[in-house]
């Protein structure tokens, strides 16, 4: 979708009973001690959406926990973790959270994981368009959606590669009305409609892309079988000819008069082509 | 004996997307009498991942599912259902490996999968839960015809492409191993505290920071995937158990 809504919530318990998609508030220097409960909740719920939200300051490398790490990566493997083209979306709550050491390290856990993240910096303030990032935790119910929108436009017809709109709400913003009817009035507004067509057909593309992709790997398994194959194909016939190929014909033919006394050829096929050759 | 609810759990690595109904649903359905943990691993970059996640979903709501790139092949799936396994506590007796082998570079790859599959038949569950139980010392059970040894006691080595990155392995894990035969395929019964008294001095998922990634074969130099495909069996010669065959 190019808007998404999330509720953001620091209680594991509290995930399952809210409608909206939910961020889970986890802070840098506070490493949960038990994710059973997290794991346990997210498998209940596989089709609706989840991400992590990171908050906080400063941590010592030396004070970076491998295991802290995991835990998150973990969630990334959960079938509702949310993906934007099968990029997990981690927010991070902070303009300088993205260079600590916990990030750097996340990121580079993950590649070694196979797995690539978006992390997208969560905005405090409506007027900052300077990035393609649209990820927003905005202090009051007020949203102001035209200019996002309008501003998300201007990033896509600049070949910025925008991500797509995130917004990051409290418990008290998750349904004021004022919201519910921005939000009602946005479908009608020409700046919308057009941007979520060129989300749509963005979105297309990646999907094209990404099939090709798989079909590129698949070709290259191909050739790769086809080369074990074919070696083993070779393998096969010099076997046959140092193992049979190699004896006089005489003794081959010897061989043939044994097969049809010990009943595993036909005695008429030593004479015809068409009669059947092996009894089984 | 009695088999209890959740005396095993089975660990699933998915790669082909049609292999859920085409090998697994019914054979698993077979077994729910022992209403086994059920745990999956899908490639994480599959487009039909949603449909297929809500299929098994349906057939078994209580099953875990969740999607990991495509590292390691099955070995690297496996590993981190073991992590899930680990973190969200489950507590069965036994695990079971399984995923859909194809072997698509060979012409009898199915016939492989057919067999080392027969330790998921009904009539053999009982059998091989009897065997943990009356042999102490049982740590794996596998098909024998698929347990191998590619050790040369007098070259000291293994014969085998993969026989450098093994020793390296085998150092860096410290393991003590006096038999080095393996279950070929990595489908087999394992006691589950095997897995849980190595993995929590070894992550899994670190474990699996060093596996390969994509496609790949150990048919013209070694893998560390490969070489973990033995090492899983070793883990319970480490702790002094033996592999039975079936």
């Amino acid at each position: 979708m190019l808007i998404n809504k999330w509720l953001i919530t620091e209680s594991f318990s509290e995930i399952r009973h809210h409608q909206l998609p939910v961020a889970l508030l986890l802070a840098l220097d506070k490493e949960p001690v038990e994710i059973s409960e997290l794991y346990n909740t997210l498998q209940k719920m596989p089709q609706r959406s989840f991400s992590i939200l990171l908050s906080g300051g400063y941590v010592p490398p030396e004070k970076i926990s491998d295991t802290y790490v995991e835990k998150i990566i973990g969630t990334f493997f959960q079938p509702c973790y949310y993906l934007d083209n099968y990029h997990p979306v981690l927010f991070l709550d902070g303009s300088s959270l993205a260079s600590t050491s916990f990030c750097s390290r996340l990121i580079e856990k993950c590649k070694m994981q196979g797995l690539q993240i978006l992390t997208l910096e969560v905005k405090n303030r409506q007027g900052d368009f300077e990035t393609n990032q649209f990820a927003y935790k905005l202090p009051s119910g007020y949203i102001n959606y035209d200019a996002i929108v309008k501003n998300w436009l201007c990033q896509y017809l600049e070949k910025k590669n925008p991500s797509e709109i995130h917004l990051l709400l409290s418990e008290t913003q998750r349904a004021p009305t004022d919201i519910i009817n921005v939000e009602q009035s946005l479908a009608e507004q020409e700046s919308y409609k057009i941007a979520n067509l060129f989300h749509e057909k963005q979105k297309l593309i990646e999907e094209y892309e990404h099939e090709l992709d798989l079909g590129k790997i698949a070709e290259k398994s191909a050739q790769l079988y086809l080369t074990m194959q074919k070696e083993q194909t070779l393998t096969n016939v010099d076997w046959y000819y140092r193992e049979y190929e190699i004896l006089p014909g005489w003794y081959k033919k010897f061989g043939h008069l044994i097969k049809v006394l010990t009943g595993k050829r036909t005695f008429r096929s030593l004479f015809s082509n068409n009669a059947k050759k092996y009894k089984h | 004996m009695c088999i209890g609810d959740n005396m095993f759990a089975i660990l699933i690595h998915i790669y082909y997307h049609n292999s859920w109904e085409k090998i697994f649903a019914e054979k698993l359905r077979g077994l729910q009498q022992y209403s086994p943990i059920l745990m999956i691993n899908l490639c994480f970059t599959h487009p039909q991942n949603d449909q297929l996640i809500s299929t098994i979903k349906k057939d078994f709501p209580e099953a875990f599912v969740i999607r990991t790139p495509n590292k390691g092949r099955d070995i690297g799936g496996k590993l981190a259902l073991i992590d899930l396994y680990i973190k969200t506590k489950q507590k069965a007796d036994y695990i079971v490996f399984l995923h859909d082998k194809a072997s698509s570079y060979l012409a009898i790859g199915e016939q492989w999968r057919t067999e080392l599959f027969r330790i998921i038949e009904p009539n053999k569950v009982k059998a091989i839960i009897d065997q943990f139980a009356t042999a102490a010392n049982t740590g794996i059970i596998g098909v024998n015809d698929f347990i191998r040894d590619e050790f040369n006691k007098k070259a000291n080595k293994f014969e085998s492409p993969n026989n450098e990155k093994l020793s390296e392995l085998i150092a860096k894990y410290h393991l003590r191993i006096t038999d080095y035969r393996f279950v070929a395929g990595t489908m087999f019964w394992i006691r589950s505290s095997i897995i849980q008294k190595f993995f929590s001095k070894h992550s899994p998922l670190a474990c699996r920071e060093i596996l390969e990634e994509g496609n790949f074969t150990d048919r013209y130099t070694g893998t560390f995937t490969h070489s973990w495909e033995r090492i899983f069996c070793w883990l319970a010669n480490d702790q002094g158990y033996a592999i039975k065959g079936i």
